[in-house]
């Protein structure tokens, strides 16, 4: 058996349009070609002793260089990892100082913002860490931040790590790092600061950023690189104490154990300069996509909503609120008209669950179960953004809330 | 594999889908359009939507209305999200339906249903705790979420049927018209009395393709079908109770929920005090295990007043009782009318006793033990579900 093909349950006819850049992004076609030619050939490790591989030593050494470049850092702060999720594990373990949550009557030594990924997130639960409370609007709020750091101060408490997101994944709003920076050096100057930089690379200029915090967090397939490679920048004070998440071996300084993924490292160099080169013109075509999209939504349904319209944020990634609609039955809906759209995040069985960055903005769940994330990316058209407010018009009308 | 239905085809059949349906017995209104499409020669297609747990009964009703050309699509519903060891609501199961759906060649989404369940079944089982009462999580489920929540969410995506892997059949009443609910064709595994509280316009949207089938031909078809769950060991306690000891499970969970009550044990006739219970709220009407006195003969509660705090026991013919008042009355079919002598069960595999429906619920036709209250009471005829009630 098994012998029959996919159904024609979902096809949706035609070309599918692809809205959901959050989730990832499809790589540049010179990223391709530039991987397809290095995994083909260049198989040597660069560890080795040979001329060969002191070749290939020095390609990533120069990949590396040109990627100091565009996450503005030193060449000597960027460790290579697996992607995003590795990155913040490593800067929230390997910063943190501690293996597990304090003792009684001592405070973590971590803080993170509330709307954080769940990469930064559940290894901070880990540490027992303290959570950033999230205003309505979706941004962190820097009064309970300072609330905090107070309260830490007035009981001698120290401080080793906070994290922040420079742009939420799911709202897209841009969070205030560079003030949180400022704010927690002026308690602790020692304190370090980390800012999951994953969803803000391809759509803010992250200098601002860059230039405060001790690490930063990016993931190659979310601006146009391959999947499964990322970096984590970690500045020279940070590093003095940094603990290895990777254990092992000597690359990457030995900040991370492992044979360096030579032919992604290389494709994500590309990517980011590629990338960093399109970025002011693209953000302003996104931003009509966006604001084109925005109008259709509201000659659709003015109960349809933009979460996060009243602060500042990146115009691609759109979270919509539509009252009385369950946002899985949409995108299934959706997808059936050939539209791939997201509701946020999912449970390790795959079910939708209601979202933690809208119940930390104070969303009830059922609430939070009736969102739908639309992202757009370089491959979208004008005539997309059309058709998919004709496609889901349709399939809003039938469906009877 | 030289299973049954490759040995015996001549005596199942149902138009092309190849499923194992015996002739001679009522045609359920999925096989009536079938048997008209074959001969019309228009086969009707249906989009369903199949509740999958992950089980060998799910995997094999999609398999068998994937064969017959449906379109299928299957669905695993996440009902509890807290700890669970009784093999319920896992990430394998999940993966388990996903990959059975993947080799039938169906999409398979999952559903978060995890407040609906804490609402309609969770909240009611603490609830009907802390009120003395037995309640029936399994047959709560099906009515609030199975059957209700699932369906509405199927029919909002644009299925015309769902689907589960109850043992269960369909059936038409040739008179009336009327969808029959019919108790499945493998007596040990009949689930007909979980499933006596839907009701018409909710049987008319489903279909139990398994119904026809024993647990050994459902097995042997999934074997034969090379599904991964041809194995998989049945599912037994409740999926939200995290223990392999049903009572101290049962006890750990409810007391992070309610408030357990000490409270007097009296003896039923003569309101002698015979010692004390720590948790009336644990408690069952009919129950005999579990009570911490002696008294040389078998005692059972017969009844637990929450509002004193009082829990009676008795010998057994204490508990003998001529009638049950029934309440939330579910009429599956239109012919549960007073006066009528049908059989009711008050478990999922009980005996059947003979009854006669009344006003107020049913009257048996010998004394018979009391129905702890709170307990769902099945009626039946003959093989056909009626309808049924909870327990006063």
């Amino acid at each position: 058996m098994n012998g029959r093909e996919t159904q024609s349950i979902g096809d949706g006819g035609g070309k599918r349009i692809y809205f959901d850049h959050c989730a990832t992004t499809p790589m540049y076609g010179e990223v391709r070609e530039l991987l397809i030619a290095r995994l083909c050939d260049d198989f040597k490790n660069p560890s080795g002793l040979y001329r060969s591989s002191r070749s290939l030593r020095r390609t990533l050494d120069d990949a590396r260089e040109k990627l100091a470049k565009e996450f503005c850092c030193q060449d000597t702060d960027i460790i290579f990892t697996s992607g995003g999720t590795e990155s913040d594990n490593a800067a929230i373990r390997g910063l943190a100082g501690s293996n597990g949550p304090p003792g009684d009557g001592e405070f973590p030594a971590v803080i993170v913002s509330g709307v954080e990924h769940e990469a930064v997130l559940k290894p901070a639960q880990f540490l027992g860490a303290s959570v950033i409370g999230t205003l309505p609007d979706g941004t962190a709020d820097l009064n309970h931040l300072e609330d905090l750091l107070k309260v830490r101060k007035r009981n001698n408490a120290g401080l080793r790590l906070v994290s922040m997101m420079a742009v939420n994944n799911e709202t897209g709003v841009i969070q205030p790092v560079p003030e949180a920076v400022a704010l927690v050096k002026s308690y602790y100057p020692d304190a370090f600061v980390h800012s999951d930089c994953v969803q803000a690379f391809s759509s803010v200029d992250i200098s601002k950023i860059a230039a405060g915090a001790d690490a930063l967090s990016f993931s190659a397939h979310k601006f146009g690189g391959p999947i499964g490679v990322g970096a984590l920048v970690v500045k020279k004070e940070a590093r003095k104490t940094f603990m290895p998440l990777m254990r092992g071996g000597q690359q990457e300084n030995g900040y991370r154990a492992g044979t360096e993924n030579l032919p992604a490292i290389l494709g994500m160099a590309e990517a980011a300069f590629i990338c960093g080169l399109k970025k002011p013109t693209e953000t302003k075509r996104l931003r009509l996509l966006a604001e084109r999209l925005d109008a259709g939504l509201k000659s659709i349904s003015t109960h349809i909503s933009l979460v996060g319209a009243n602060s500042v944020k990146v115009p691609q990634i759109m979270l919509l609120h539509i009252p009385g609609a369950a946002g899985d039955e949409l995108c299934y809906l959706l997808d059936l008209e050939g539209v791939e759209v997201s509701t946020g995040s999912a449970c390790a069985a795959g079910a939708r669950e209601p979202s933690h960055v809208l119940t930390a903005m104070g969303w009830d769940k059922k609430r939070a179960k009736q969102v739908i994330r639309v992202s757009l990316g370089r491959t979208n058209t004008e005539a997309e953004v059309d058709a998919f407010l004709t496609k889901l018009r349709k399939v809003l009308g039938g469906l009877t809330f | 594999m030289n299973g049954v239905y490759d040995s015996n085809p001549a005596d199942r059949l149902c138009c092309r889908h190849g499923c194992p349906q015996k002739l001679f017995r009522p045609l359920s209104i999925w096989e009536n359009s079938c048997i008209k499409a074959l001969f019309s020669g228009t086969m009707v297609i249906m989009k369903v939507l199949v509740a999958m747990s992950g089980g060998v009964d799910s995997s094999v009703a999609a398999a068998l209305l994937s064969q017959a050309g449906h379109e299928v699509v299957g669905a695993t519903m996440r009902l509890w999200g807290g700890a669970s060891d009784s093999g319920c609501c896992q990430v394998s199961d999940v993966i388990d339906a996903r990959r059975v759906c993947d080799s039938l060649g169906a999409e398979h989404l999952v559903f978060d249903m995890t407040e609906e369940f804490e609402r309609a079944v969770v909240d009611n089982f603490s609830e009907s705790h802390r009120l003395g009462l037995t309640p029936n999580p399994c047959v709560e489920c099906n009515r609030h979420l199975k059957f209700k929540e699932f369906l509405t969410k199927a029919e909002r995506l644009g299925f015309d049927a769902i689907a589960t892997g109850h043992h269960v059949r369909l059936g038409i009443d040739e008179t009336t018209g009327e969808t029959l609910l019919l108790r499945g064709a493998d007596r040990k595994k009949d689930q007909s009395y979980v499933l006596s509280v839907l009701s018409q316009e909710m049987l008319a949207k489903c279909l139990f393709p398994i119904g026809e089938m024993t647990k050994e031909e459902v097995r042997l078809y999934a074997s034969k079908m090379d599904l991964r769950t041809a194995a998989k060991p049945d599912s037994q306690d409740l999926c939200f109770i995290s223990s392999r000891n049903a009572l101290s499970g049962r006890g750990a969970f409810l007391r992070e929920r309610i408030d357990f009550h000490k409270a007097a044990l009296l003896e039923e006739n003569t309101d002698t005090e015979l010692g004390e219970v720590e948790a009336m709220e644990l408690l069952t009407v009919g129950q005999r295990r579990g009570l911490s006195f002696s008294a040389g003969v078998r005692k059972y509660v017969t009844r637990i007043d929450i509002d004193k705090r009082k829990v009676f026991v008795g010998n057994e013919e204490d508990l003998l009782v001529d009638e049950v008042e029934l309440r939330e009355k579910t009429f599956t079919s239109s012919s549960l009318v007073s006066g009528r002598n049908v059989q009711v069960q008050v478990s999922a595999h009980g005996k059947a006793r003979q009854a006669r429906v009344s006003d107020k619920g049913i009257v048996f036709e010998a004394k018979s033990r009391r129905v702890a209250p709170g307990q769902i009471v099945a009626i039946y005829e003959d093989d056909r579900v009626l309808g049924s009630g909870i327990a006063c």
